[in-house]
């Protein structure tokens, strides 16, 4: 008996992407990749990144409840980003060179717009409310080349400003979604069923982190530059190179986040310090608005944070593949405010 | 066995069936390359707990976690999105009998992540349900009842009734783990 007795699931299986992919062990590419790996002595203490707290699976597999072991993972991870902001406040960043002269000029102006915004108290129960306009390509089939950007539509988003595990909502294409973080399921609550989550009873707490802040973890990061660009670098080692990793952490908290003044500032001060960031000085967002950007290119993909040139306050952003000029993703924000509730508007 | 003449082992047992699992998720290139080799790496740091046996539902553990990392990063931008680009109403409207890959592909992105993980677990990557359950963390009824539940959702999403297929081809074996399945 194996599943696949199942006819869906046969079926299934034909629809998977590239049936005829063979990858071999014994490619350079995997050669190359055993050597690299073995280099490191096995027993090497683990960095302190919550990623990889949560990568190993139990062991023995079944062993402990997963409930347990993943809300233990949970406090450890809260606990290790807060030794991390005490311990990083003495380390160098990793590169001094930074952004290119206009855009560490740009960015400096930017900041000291951002420093002067006012701040509201916030209190633990309310959410914090992104309306915004997106568009991004859709690639339908695995084939990757039939593409298009879709047109533009509006996203709303409520989060708690205290805790992810209060439920949040996502309101898109007409589709309300509840967004919740159970103890089960640390890694992504978008789309589960909510079971016993309920926003008077949250069943976890989870201030959240890099690329899943709330605005009380946004509090709570440092405001010196250096500092704040040594956290996101160490927190948020990943798919991409230290510049590009930053540059898009920094970038997903612009967009769908609200960042205390101080906060907002030293991140674009963060971001002054990236190497390999530059000006374009006129970009439009996905509602037409023009703007001058800060903008980084990698792997062929040129990312634009977009700001208006009289005030500097953030448009949106736009993603374009730089061997066509085909844009890949614009979004544009209108409306950022803390709520009571989830689903209301503000005014 | 000295740790790293193990690792080598594992390394060559488990390399491809990870570049696949990179695949079916649709990274490629460096992206494909990376959740490879940080789920490797995590193998080597944590060799001694790796289980003696059968590591490769351990493996698929470790890399869904990895990946799991990695597209929350920017699961406002894309992994979200993804999910809702193809809305229930619109795949319940394709034709039922054609089980045709786009139609197939288009429902189970439809599904939640969680749903369609195991699905794609059992049917893309080939998993046995008991491997299943090294992955999810739970017992394998449990394991078997979340595939089962899963597999109705995706028949519901594609507009066809859970019994559908069932005995529909020939060959099919009765009283198969699936569908002892009670739910």
């Amino acid at each position: 008996m194996t599943p696949l007795d199942d006819d869906l699931l046969t079926a299934l299986r034909a629809a998977r992407p590239d049936p005829g992919y063979q990858p071999s062990a014994t490619s350079p590419e995997a050669r190359a990749m055993l050597a690299r790996i073995v280099q490191a002595p096995p027993a090497a203490p683990r960095p302190a990144r919550r990623w990889w707290l949560l990568a190993a699976p139990g062991s023995p597999p079944a062993g402990r409840p997963a409930t347990r072991r993943r809300t233990a993972a949970i406090i450890i991870a809260a606990a290790t980003a807060a030794g991390l902001t005490a311990a990083v406040l003495t380390l160098q960043p990793a590169n001094t060179t930074g952004a290119s002269p206009a855009a560490m000029r740009l960015l400096a102006e930017i900041a000291a717009t951002a420093a002067a915004q006012p701040s509201p108290p916030v209190r633990d129960s309310q959410f914090w409310y992104i309306n915004s306009w997106v568009a991004y390509q859709v690639c339908n089939g695995g084939s990757g080349n039939n593409c298009l950007l879709e047109k533009p539509h509006e996203r709303q988003i409520w989060q708690s400003v205290s805790n992810l595990c209060v439920t949040g909502l996502l309101r898109e294409n007409g589709q309300d979604t509840p967004l919740a973080e159970t103890p089960n399921n640390p890694n992504g609550g978008i789309g589960t069923p909510l079971s016993g989550t309920s926003p008077s009873k949250p069943q976890c707490v989870d201030r959240g982190h890099m690329n899943d802040p709330t605005y009380r973890f946004l509090q709570s990061l440092p405001t010196d530059p250096h500092a704040l660009l040594s956290l996101i670098e160490q927190e948020m080692q990943g798919q991409q190179p230290r510049p590009q990793e930053a540059f898009t952490t920094i970038g997903d908290l612009l967009r769908e986040a609200i960042a205390p003044p101080r906060v907002s500032a030293a991140l674009y001060r963060a971001a002054a310090l990236i190497p390999g960031v530059t000006v374009v000085t006129d970009a439009t967002d996905a509602i037409g608005r023009h703007g001058v950007a800060v903008a980084m290119t990698y792997q062929g993909v040129q990312s634009e944070w977009i700001f208006s040139k009289q005030t500097l306050q953030y448009l949106g952003e736009r993603d374009i593949n730089t061997a066509n000029g085909s844009i890949t993703g614009e979004a544009a924000v209108l409306q950022r405010a803390f709520v009571d509730h989830p689903g209301q508007t503000p005014g | 066995v000295d740790p790293e003449t193990r690792f080598r082992e594992v390394f060559e047992l488990a390399y491809a069936p990870l570049c696949r699992y990179a695949r079916h998720r649709g990274l490629t290139g460096p992206d494909a390359e990376d959740l490879v080799a940080q789920t490797m790496e995590i193998a080597w740091r944590r060799i001694r707990e790796m289980p003696a046996t059968e590591p490769l539902p351990w493996l698929y553990a470790v890399a869904r976690n990895v990946w799991r990392n990695s597209a929350r990063r920017d699961r406002r931008r894309r992994e979200l999105l993804a999910r809702f680009r193809v809305r229930p109403q619109d795949v319940a409207c394709q034709d039922p009998g054609g089980l045709e890959p786009g139609a197939l592909r288009a429902a189970l992105a439809s599904l939640s992540g969680d749903d369609q993980e195991i699905l794609r677990l059992v049917a893309w990557d080939g998993l046995a349900p008991a491997e299943l359950a090294v992955v999810l963390g739970c017992s394998p009824n449990a394991a078997r009842t979340r595939l089962h539940r899963a597999r109705s959702r995706l028949a519901a999403r594609l507009g066809i009734g859970p019994d559908l297929q069932r005995g529909a081809l020939p060959g099919h074996k009765q009283g198969d783990g699936l569908d002892s399945v009670e739910v």
